[in-house]
């Protein structure tokens, strides 16, 4: 086991890491030991490990690089889960982990080859280069998924449900920093409900003022993304939070910039908080004999902080003719630290293996910044990078918030914030002390804006005097190295120049191109300097440049989070539960389950559609019609609202009597069908199709309202359930239950009443649309159970059996008897539906008239028409096209089915006007391209004269 | 458990139910869940955060130009602005849902059915049968689930009646304080809840709230436990459990 003490520092003040709790853990299968407090990157550092991981596309050693979880450096996987980030995961005793996208191993990568293929895998080479031939597509994909990418996906890694949860605020304050704390404070001092939302575990040194008793600060809680009404997913270790606050807050700080140099990617080259949050929270020395290249005081604080913790600094490097201002340049000098102003590192010289820095070389800059002169070689064990910041600015501009560089702060910082959003801190370029007042400013306004407070506080900060300046342009690239400018993707300054030479020249073609950005890290440490190369490459200057779009989400969200509760809404009809009891199999009808068939033993599919149906025509057979649309229209004026609805006429429809109906849309295409019962001079009882009801309700709603007629519309559908009671013994069965008169005089075929069925009051109409002597029942839908059980027990005696929406369809085919939806598109008229008949143009108005009128004046395309098929012929499916003799498509089937009753398999299509006489031979494109050979049939093909269903 | 007898009037989530263990009630027709077998723990879980189904309670809507004036008639109060509510001394719930509709619950729902028939086309406004699938969420804690069913936040809404989306499926909801509970948290009352549904989705939204009952700590409770949490004296209830 390797020695936990290695590069630990002594206690540190504050530290966050715990001595006494020793932690063991396992990274590429060797035992390490840790300490509580430490995540897996500091444990692994503070243990002599600096090769943590290997980069996507070359497999270069990688090391701790920000240690703020914005890259992707050191990407995890093992039971733990994939693709972990070892510098924001917390060390747990028992962990085992190892890094992605290896082959052999992370000190010993055997594809580490592929960085000397470089110059044969520019960006953009698999665009140019394995496009053909397309058989060995397959191949190359797996090749590059094997050879670059990250974690492996364990398919057989089941987590547990991740529940979503939701909270509501007033004020979210995203950042728990100097700035965000002290916001986060001041706007519950004026009343607000805060919550506080800080990625951290706990808060980090700087912060001098304790989170007051009335904010709900959420440690370990990234911002992951804002939407529309300031929704904001906020995650966790263990769940995705929906938050609806009225204003947010954002104080989520900056970011530290790489300087771009050659080898610029080699562990040991950090960021500054990188190299900050090693020592002051899990005390270990960042680097042994480090340079620090700087571009303000920044670096000249770290050099002096590991000076203090007895860290030998072998130099620092400013970028700037002359360092200003209060830095502790005499003390570096004094303790023998040398200073080298007007100097940049320009590479990064590597360890053997690559897995360290063994020194920097270093050149002069002239007055243009460009490097000059001979390098010099310093020799030290890494290189931490204190060069310029840029703000964590992705929630505030998926906030509608737009961000604008500042010239002198050589950084962005916010322009134009929608309502209700504030940015506070160095977000918003209020650095060091400034932060904390910012943050007060931007509290009390988010409550001001809430009316909370009066208005006294302005949007913007005052003044960004106190902010530091980064370098305008940190990129040294030397000819000889790479020089990464996206560590995620590989991807060097070379990779982008011949990028823009291509033409990708604006900065959403080249994220598209070279995928500068698009990493895990979402270009948080890259699109700066991709912006800065590109705005030199092209002439421009920085203020003229773009920003990409900022998208959800800003971090990385386990897709077990994201993969929470959903909805989808299905009904059930009252009797659901006694088609389960039968073992039906359901079927979705819109939002609704019917039963499609119920399987009896020894028969497949087909046998069993073909027994239900011939039970019904038989004997007696009962199904469940609840799903119908179901409406209610009353009042003076509802005879001439349904006329101006419908295609035909109801005026004179009896009371106790329904007429079938179409309903149009202003194109004259048929949008519903149903049947429509008048219960009183002034009451009817409207059918729709199971999945038209809630749109025919919403349009017969919108049109009452604009025709401003006396009519009341009830959509009853919910409340009744339905049945079909169909079959020669239907009257016989449901006599001993209802006290309606059922004789055929009493109760004609298209006859409506009202009575009991079973004791339950019910609604009882004369149907014909399976073809048999037919009632549909409709009961409330609190006694439809019963019913249904009272209906099933009295046609025992005469063999009643359940049947479902297949045995329906196909009853109704044999009848001829269309589907509004499934014989009919968005397309079909009446006409050519053979509707014709219910369309009444003599009527003065009614929904699409006018368009019926210019289309009944035209030949029609097509036509509805039955066919059948030789008794030996392959059965099309639905769909399935009409070719002529030259395969040209002229048609489709709409329905098919092998009818026992008929003796054939029969069904209906569209054809050609041309092929619509009877005996017309239609050639139909079955499975396989197979021409199936059908010929134009007389419907209805059962029962044409309409016997049975008027016995 | 005693099934329910032939021909009662159950609710659309008796299904749910049964498969729940429900232990029947059944009265003036009605089948309800009395309990699921353990009517103790019910009791406590019911101010914690509980769902219990009401679907079988009378209920009745009155629709037409005349139905406002015909329900003011038959001495039934009616709230002046549209989705406001009132509360009767034995219970019974009147909700004005439109200007000229009319929601109520309870029994006055059943007496009005039949007259209502009888009065209709000349007083201009119909009976409109109400079958909906009506929950009853209580509890402490019965925020939550409805910020995760349908987005929103109720807290500080209560006395509202509103039309919303829960679980994606058009509902009504009506917000009461409930009686309150011997909990310092509790000593208001905790809200009560009332659901209303299309019947049809009734067991897919009893299932879906149920599931987030249960993760948040709750679970479903019977006619029992709801008298309890319900807002009200005790012998006010009776109205309102239609008996």
């Amino acid at each position: 086991m390797s020695s936990p003490q290695e590069r630990r520092l002594p206690p540190q003040p504050g530290e966050w890491v715990d001595r006494s709790r020793p932690i063991s853990f396992r990274f590429e299968g060797r035992r390490y030991r840790g300490l509580h407090g430490d995540t897996v990157s500091s444990a692994l550092l503070a243990a002599g490990v600096s090769v943590l991981g290997r980069s996507f596309k070359y497999h270069r050693p990688r090391g701790v690089f920000s240690l703020t979880g914005a890259d992707a450096n050191v990407m995890l996987h093992g039971p733990a889960g994939t693709n972990v980030r070892g510098d924001e995961t917390a060390l747990t005793e028992g962990l085992d982990l190892r890094a992605v996208n290896t082959l052999g191993g992370v000190r010993r990568d055997l594809l580490s080859f592929l960085g000397r293929l470089s110059a044969f895998t520019p960006v953009g080479f698999y665009y140019k280069a394995l496009h053909t031939p397309r058989a060995l597509f397959p191949l190359y994909e797996r090749l590059l998924r094997r050879l670059a990418g990250l974690g492996r996906v364990r398919a057989e890694h089941r987590a547990p449900p991740s529940p979503k949860d939701y909270a509501f605020c007033d004020v979210l304050v995203v950042g728990a920093g100097p700035a965000g704390v002290t916001a986060a404070n001041a706007a519950a001092a004026c009343g607000a409900e805060v919550l506080l939302a800080e990625s951290g575990e706990r808060l980090d040194g700087c912060v001098r003022e304790p989170i007051g008793s009335g904010v709900d600060c959420r440690f370990g809680t990234t911002c992951a993304g804002v939407y529309a009404d300031l929704w904001v997913a906020l995650v966790d270790g263990r769940r995705l939070t929906k938050v609806r606050t009225r204003s947010l807050v954002v104080a989520a700080g900056c970011e530290d910039q790489p300087a771009v140099f050659a080898n610029n990617d080699l562990p040991g080259v950090m960021l500054g908080e990188a190299a900050r949050r090693l020592m002051e929270r899990y005390a270990v020395r960042p680097a042994d004999q480090p340079v620090v290249l700087t571009a303000g005081s920044e670096g000249y604080r770290l050099a002096d902080a590991m000076r203090g913790r007895g860290i030998g600094v072998a130099a620092v490097v400013d970028l700037r003719a002359e360092a200003s201002g209060g830095m502790p340049c005499g003390d570096l000098e004094a303790a023998g630290i040398p200073v080298f102003n007007a100097h940049t590192v320009v590479e990064a010289v590597p360890a053997p293996g690559k897995a360290g820095v063994r020194a920097a070389r270093i050149r002069a800059l002239d007055a243009g910044g460009r490097p000059t002169g001979a390098a010099r070689t310093i020799d030290c064990g890494g290189i931490v990078v204190c060069v310029g910041r840029s703000p964590r600015d992705g929630v505030l501009r998926q906030a509608g918030g737009a961000m604008v560089y500042d010239e002198r702060l050589h950084r962005h910082v916010p322009d134009a914030l929608p309502d209700g959003v504030f940015a506070a801190g160095s977000v918003a370029g209020a650095d060091g002390e400034a932060a904390a007042a910012d943050g007060r400013r931007a509290g009390r306004a988010a409550a001001a804006w809430l009316g909370l407070v009066p208005a006294d506080a302005p949007k913007e900060p005052p003044d960004r005097d106190a902010a530091e300046s980064g370098h305008p342009y940190p990129v040294f690239a030397e000819p000889h190295a790479k020089a990464f400018v996206d560590l995620d993707e590989d991807l060097t300054v070379d990779d982008l120049a011949h990028a823009v030479q291509e033409g990708y020249d604006d900065v959403e073609l080249l994220k598209r191109y070279a995928t500068v950005g698009m990493g895990p890290s979402q270009g948080k440490h890259a699109n700066l300097n991709a912006a800065r190369v590109l705005a030199r490459l092209t002439g421009r200057s920085m203020g003229d440049s773009r920003l990409t779009t900022a998208r959800p989400f800003t971090s990385p969200v386990p897709m077990g989070h994201l993969a929470g509760r959903g909805f989808t809404p299905v009904q059930r009809t009252p009797v659901h539960d006694r088609h389960e009891r039968l073992g039906a199999e359901m079927m979705y009808a819109g939002t609704w389950l019917r039963p499609a068939r119920y399987p009896r033993p020894g028969l497949d599919r087909e046998s069993c559609i073909d027994a239900e149906a011939r039970d019904v025509r038989s004997r007696v057979g009962l199904i469940d019609v609840g799903t119908l649309g179901k409406l209610e229209i009353s009042g003076a004026d509802a005879v001439p609202f349904l006329e101006r609805i419908y295609t035909g006429r109801f005026a004179k429809l009896r009371v106790g009597m329904t007429r079938y109906a179409v309903m149009c849309d202003e194109s004259g295409v048929v949008v519903d069908d149903g049947v429509i019962g008048r219960l009183a001079a002034e009451r009817f009882y409207v059918s729709t199709t199971s999945s038209g009801a809630d749109q025919v309700y919403r349009e017969m709603q919108r049109w009452a309202a604009v025709w401003r007629l006396d009519v009341t519309l009830v959509n009853a559908t919910g409340s009744y359930g339905a049945f079909n009671i169909a079959g020669p013994y239907a009257r016989q069965v449901l006599a001993g239950l209802t006290d309606v008169d059922l004789s055929a005089g009493g109760f004609p075929y298209l006859g409506i009443r009202e009575g009991t069925v079973a004791g339950a009051p019910a609604r009882l109409s004369r149907v014909g649309f399976v073809g048999e002597l037919g009632y549909e029942v409709h009961v409330p839908a609190g006694r439809a159970a019963g019913v249904w059980d009272e209906l099933l027990r009295a046609g025992e005696p005469h063999g009643i059996v359940p049947f479902g929406v297949e045995a329906q369809r196909l009853l109704r085919l044999e009848k001829g008897h269309l589907i509004v939806s499934q014989d009919t598109d968005g397309l079909t008229d009446p006409f050519e539906a053979h509707l014709g008949w219910a369309v009444k143009l003599d009527k003065p108005f009614f929904v699409g008239k006018r368009s019926l009128e210019i289309i009944a004046g035209k030949e029609p395309r097509r036509r509805l028409v039955g066919f059948e098929l030789p008794p030996d012929a392959p059965v099309p499916l639905e769909n399935h096209l009409i070719v002529d003799d030259s395969r040209e498509i002229v048609g489709r089937v709409t329905s098919v089915g092998r009818s026992g009753a008929v003796g054939r398999t029969i069904g209906l299509a569209y054809v050609p006007e041309s092929a619509t006489a009877v005996g017309s031979r239609l050639r139909v494109k079955g499975e396989g391209g197979a021409i199936v050979s059908a010929r134009v049939a007389a419907t209805p093909f059962f029962d044409p004269e309409g016997v049975r269903l008027r016995s | 458990m005693r099934p329910p007898a032939r021909g009662a009037r159950v609710s659309a989530v008796h299904a749910c139910l049964e498969r729940l263990g429900a232990v029947w009630d059944q009265r003036e027709g009605a089948v309800r869940a009395l309990h699921f077998g353990d009517p103790e723990a019910e009791a406590a879980i019911a101010p914690v955060l509980s769902l219990a189904d009401r679907g079988t309670l009378p209920r009745i809507g009155v629709k037409g130009p005349d139905a406002v004036e015909w329900a003011r008639a038959q001495r039934i109060t009616v709230p002046e602005k549209i989705y406001g509510w009132t509360r009767a001394a034995g219970g019974a719930l009147t909700v004005r849902v439109g200007n000229g509709e009319l929601f109520l619950e309870g029994a006055h729902a059943s007496a009005v059915s039949e007259e209502l028939a009888a009065a209709a086309p000349a007083a201009a406004c119909w009976p409109v049968r109400r079958e909906d699938a009506a929950f009853l969420l209580c509890g402490a804690r019965a925020h939550e689930v409805l910020a995760q069913a349908c987005s929103y936040d109720f807290r500080g809404a209560t006395g509202s009646f509103v039309m919303t989306r829960v679980a994606l499926v058009s509902c009504a909801i009506l917000i009461e304080e409930g009686r309150a509970g011997g909990t310092e948290e509790d000593a208001a009352g905790s809200p009560v809840y009332h659901l209303w549904a299309a019947a049809g989705y009734g067991p897919y939204l009893w299932d879906e709230l149920l599931a987030i009952v249960r993760e948040c700590g709750g679970g479903p409770v019977g006619d029992a436990a709801v008298a309890a949490v319900l807002p009200g004296p005790a012998n006010g209830r009776k109205d309102m459990m239609g008996t």
